[in-house]
C-alpha cells in the first residue's frame, strides 16, 4: 500500500507565566529556576474535583489545552474512537507544599519511634489511598482518553526530551503506513525539584539550571496545509555514564540549507549559549524557547513544532526545521513545510 | 509489502526461574514464587506476601563497574535489568551477529520509581527537618555518592544500558504504561520492524513492586490483598474468592527480528508475532471500564489484523490479576469475542505462580507463553478452586497440547488494553 503524507492539522500549548527561584543548600548552594503552569479553574474543560485531586498541574493543563484543540477541529465521537494517542512524559511527582508537608510531618514523627512496626504503621496510616494513581506513569494519557474519548492505539514514552521524538515518530509512522487516519501526539512536562534531582546527575556542580512545566500537543492527519517532510535522528553509540558532548545538528542539513530553525535541548546557561552558537553556524534565522523558559523536557520538540507551524501559517516562512538534543546526546530533526497547491 | 516479525530468542528473570530453562522446569513442577517478604521488614503494614526473586543476583553482574553496582543497591528495577543483560550478553551478541547497529534498536517497559525507604530510613529520618528543601538536599546528598548517576535517574537508563551493551543505535525507547508497559514495548518493536525502521529490536521490561512504599500504595488501592495469618494462596485468578493480586518483580527481553534478517542469517525463529491490538478505555483512571468495550476492540482488532479466526486460537494467556475488577470483565469479553468457542478455548493466568510484575508483566508472560508453545504445554490456574463461571475452560491441571496460535492479554491501570497474537513456528 502506498505511503501517505503526514500533515499537522492543529497545535495548542500552555507555557508558564510565573517562575520560582529555588536555592538548594547542598552540595554547592545551587540556585535553580522553575517555571510553573497556571490553570484556569473556571475553564469549561477543567476536570472534575474527584480527578483533580490526583492530577498534576501539567496534566490539567493538557486536558484543557487538548479539549480546546479538538473542539476547534470539530471531530466526531467516532473520529476519536479510532484516533491514536502518543504521549511523551518525564517526571510523575509534582512538588507541592501540601505533599512535602505531609511527608515531612510523617518522617519527623517516625523518628520518635523505636520499633519498625510503629514506624511502618505510621507511614501506612499516612500514605494517601490514591498515591499509586497520583504517580501513575500513564496518567496523562489515560486522563486525556477519559476527558476526550480518544480510544485508539496508544503509548506513553519517557523520559528525556527525546521521548517527544519517539512519540512523534510513532504517530507519523502510523499515519504514513495507513494504520490510522488521525493521531493526537504531544508532551506534558512536569518541572520542579524532582525533575532537577533526576537531571542534575548529568550536570553535577554546574550552575544556571532552568526548566519549565509545559503542555504541548499536535493533531496529525493525512491532509492539511503544513506537511511534515522530514523526521530524522542521529545514530550514535550511547553511554549510560551521561551527557555526550556531541554537537552534530549541522549533519541534518547536508541535503538542504535551512530557512529557519527552532531548537531545544539545554538545561543550564552554558547549554543555552552553546546551542545558540551552534545554530548560528548553520543558519542566521532561528528561535528557541529555552532562553526564556529553560528546558521544556518532553514537551520541547512539540513546542518547537508549534512555533514553526505558527510561522508557516502566518506566512512568514515556507519551511521550518526543528532540532532537539537530549542529555544522552540523542539529536532529532523535524522539517515542516507549507503545502503549495 | 510489510515485514513479518519473529521472535528469535528471549530470556527472563522471574520469581519462578532465573532463566528460561529454570522457568520451564518450575512451570512443569508447579513451583510457586509466593512467600513472606524476606528482603525487608513488613511489621506494621498488612501486606506481607509477595513473589520475590530470592536469589542474590550480584553473581550475574560481578564484573560490572562499581558505579553500576552502587546504583543496583538503591534501584531494584535497574539491578534486574543489569542482571538480565549480563545473563544473556554472550548468547544475544552471537545471535545479532553483524547486523548493522543502525538497524537494531531497543524498547523497554519500565515501572514507576520509588524511593527505597527501607534502605535509607536512617539517613532520611536523621536528616529531615521541617523545611522543604532539606528533603531535596538529602536526596542530592545520597545521589552524589554515586559517580555518574544518582538515586533518581531518567527512566531511559534501562534502554540506554542495553543499547550500550549490544550497540543498538536505531532507537532506544522507554514505554511507561503501567501493567502494559512491556507488552507495549513489544508492540512498538513490532511496528518498528513492520514499518522498516529496524531489522532487530530488543523488546522487554523491568519492574519490582516489592518495597515498602509500593506495597502500601498498591495495597491501599485495593490491588494487593491484606495478608492473613496463614495465607499461602494470595492470588486466585478467576476464582470467586479472589481478593487481589500477588506483588511481583521481573525483567525480561525478547529479540524480535524481521523476515529479511532471519532469512539472511539463517536463524530458525521460535514464533511469529502475528498482530497487536491496543486501545484505551476512556473511562476512569481509578477503575477499568466494567463494560469491557475497549478490551473487546483490542482483542477483535488483533484477530482481524492477524487474519486469525477466533476458533484458531489454541490458548489464551490471560491477564487474570486475581482482582475483583479485572477477571470477570476479561471473561465476559472473551465470551463476546469468541462466542461459543470462548467456552472451549483453554484459558489460564500464571500470576498466581510468579505474581504481577506490573511493567514487566507482559514480557514475563510472553516467556511463559513461549515456554508453553515450544513444549506443547499449557500451565494451569494453580489456585483456582471455585471459578467465577464454570462454563469456561479455565485450566485446572497442567496439560499437554499443541499450540499453533495463542492470544496474550495485558491490561493496565488507567484503562490501557494491549494484546498480541503469537504463532508457533514448528
Amino acid at each position: 500500500m502506498k505511503k501517505k503524507d503526514v500533515f499537522i492539522s492543529a497545535v495548542n500549548y500552555q507555557l508558564p507565566k510565573r517562575f520560582e527561584e529555588i536555592l538548594l543548600f547542598s552540595p554547592n548552594k545551587q540556585k535553580i529556576i522553575v517555571g510553573g503552569l497556571d490553570v484556569d479553574k473556571k475553564n469549561k474543560y477543567y476536570p472534575a474535583r474527584s480527578d483533580e485531586k490526583i492530577m498534576r498541574t501539567d496534566v490539567i493543563a493538557s486536558i484543557i489545552s487538548i479539549s480546546n484543540l479538538l473542539e476547534k477541529l470539530e471531530l466526531t465521537e467516532e473520529d476519536k474512537l479510532d484516533m491514536s494517542l502518543f504521549v511523551a512524559n518525564s517526571i510523575f511527582i509534582e512538588e507541592s507544599n501540601k505533599n512535602m508537608k505531609r511527608a515531612f510531618s510523617v518522617l519527623n514523627r517516625i523518628k520518635e519511634f523505636g520499633t519498625v512496626e510503629q514506624k511502618l504503621a505510621t507511614i501506612y496510616k499516612n500514605v494517601p489511598p490514591l498515591l499509586a494513581l497520583e504517580t501513575l506513569t500513564n496518567a496523562t494519557m489515560s486522563f486525556i482518553s477519559q476527558y476526550t474519548g480518544i480510544k485508539g492505539n496508544n503509548t506513553t514514552f519517557g523520559s528525556t526530551s527525546h521521548s517527544g521524538f519517539d512519540a512523534l515518530e510513532e504517530a507519523f509512522l502510523q499515519i504514513e503506513n495507513n494504520q490510522t487516519e488521525k493521531a493526537l501526539v504531544g508532551g506534558s512536562n512536569c518541572s520542579g525539584i524532582y525533575s532537577f534531582l533526576t537531571y542534575q546527575n548529568f550536570y553535577k556542580n554546574t550552575d544556571g539550571w532552568k526548566e519549565s512545566a509545559c503542555s504541548s500537543f499536535l493533531v496529525l492527519g493525512d491532509s492539511g496545509d503544513v506537511k511534515i517532510t522530514k523526521i530524522d535522528h542521529n545514530f550514535i553509540k550511547l553511554s549510560i555514564k551521561g551527557l555526550r558532548k556531541n554537537r552534530m545538528w549541522g549533519d541534518f542539513f547536508r541535503d538542504k540549507s535551512p530557512e529557519f530553525i527552532v531548537y531545544s535541548g539545554g538545561f543550564i546557561q552554558d547549554d543555552f549559549v552553546q546551542n545558540e552558537k551552534e545554530v548560528k553556524s548553520i543558519c542566521n534565522d532561528f528561535f528557541s524557547w529555552e532562553r526564556e523558559y529553560g528546558n521544556l523536557g518532553s514537551a520541547s520538540l512539540f513546542m518547537g513544532i508549534a512555533h514553526g507551524y505558527n510561522l508557516i501559517k502566518s506566512g512568514r516562512n515556507k519551511t521550518v526545521d526543528i532540532l532537539n538534543r537530549d542529555v544522552y546526546g540523542r539529536e532529532s530533526h523535524i522539517r515542516i513545510e507549507k503545502v503549495i497547491r | 509489502m510489510k515485514e513479518r516479525v519473529y521472535i528469535i530468542d528471549y530470556d527472563v528473570l522471574s520469581p519462578i526461574g532465573l532463566n528460561r530453562d529454570d522457568l520451564r522446569e518450575n512451570l512443569y513442577n508447579n513451583v510457586k514464587g509466593e512467600s513472606k517478604v524476606s528482603n525487608f521488614e513488613t511489621d506494621g503494614i498488612p501486606f506481607k506476601i509477595a513473589a520475590e526473586i530470592k536469589k542474590d543476583l550480584k553473581f550475574l553482574y560481578r564484573n560490572e563497574e562499581q558505579f553500576i553496582k552502587d546504583v543496583c543497591i538503591s534501584d531494584r528495577k535497574f539491578e534486574l535489568t543489569i542482571a538480565l543483560a549480563n545473563l544473556v550478553e554472550s548468547r544475544f551478541k552471537n545471535i545479532i551477529g553483524d547486523c548493522n547497529p543502525n538497524r537494531r534498536g531497543v524498547v523497554m517497559g519500565v515501572g514507576s520509581d520509588v524511593i527505597m525507604f527501607e534502605q535509607f530510613e536512617k539517613e532520611i529520618t536523621s536528616t529531615v527537618k521541617d523545611t522543604t528543601y532539606q528533603f531535596n538536599d538529602l536526596i542530592m546528598n545520597l545521589s552524589s555518592r554515586i559517580e555518574n548517576m544518582g538515586l533518581m535517574n531518567p527512566y531511559d537508563i534501562h534502554a540506554i544500558y542495553i543499547s550500550e551493551m549490544f550497540d543498538l543505535r536505531a532507537f532506544q525507547k522507554s514505554t511507561l504504561s503501567a501493567c502494559t508497559s512491556s507488552t507495549q514495548a513489544i508492540s512498538i518493536a513490532f511496528d518498528s520492524i513492520r514499518n522498516g525502521k529496524a531489522d532487530i529490536v530488543f523488546a522487554g521490561g523491568t519492574d519490582s513492586i516489592i518495597n515498602t512504599m509500593a506495597l502500601i500504595s498498591f495495597g491501599k488501592l485495593g490491588v494487593i490483598p491484606e495478608s492473613g495469618p496463614h495465607d499461602e494462596k494470595t492470588c486466585k485468578p478467576f476464582d470467586i474468592g479472589r481478593k487481589g493480586t500477588l506483588a511481583g518483580e521481573s525483567a525480561g527481553i525478547a529479540i524480535l527480528a524481521s523476515e529479511t534478517f532471519i532469512k539472511k542469517s539463517k536463524i530458525k525463529p521460535l514464533a511469529e508475532i502475528v498482530s497487536i491490538g491496543n486501545t484505551l478505555d476512556g473511562y476512569k483512571i481509578t477503575a477499568p471500564d466494567p463494560s469491557g468495550d475497549s478490551m473487546e476492540v483490542a482483542i477483535s482488532t488483533a484477530l482481524k489484523n492477524g487474519k486469525v479466526l477466533p476458533g484458531e486460537i489454541d490458548y489464551i494467556n490471560a491477564h487474570g490479576t486475581g482482582t475483583k475488577q479485572n477477571d470477570g470483565v476479561e471473561l465476559a469479553v472473551i465470551n463476546r469475542v469468541f462466542g461459543d468457542y470462548g467456552k472451549e478455548v483453554p484459558i489460564s493466568s500464571t500470576k498466581d505462580r510468579h505474581g504481577h510484575a506490573i511493567a514487566a508483566a507482559g514480557i514475563q508472560e510472553l516467556a511463559v507463553l513461549l515456554t508453553g508453545m515450544k513444549n506443547d504445554f499449557i500451565p494451569s490456574n494453580m489456585n483456582l478452586v471455585n471459578p467465577i463461571d464454570d462454563s469456561f475452560n479455565l485450566v485446572r491441571e497442567n496439560s499437554r497440547k499443541k499450540i499453533k496460535y495463542a492470544l496474550s492479554n495485558n491490561f493496565a491501570f488507567g484503562g490501557v488494553n494491549t494484546v498480541f497474537i503469537l504463532k508457533n513456528i514448528e
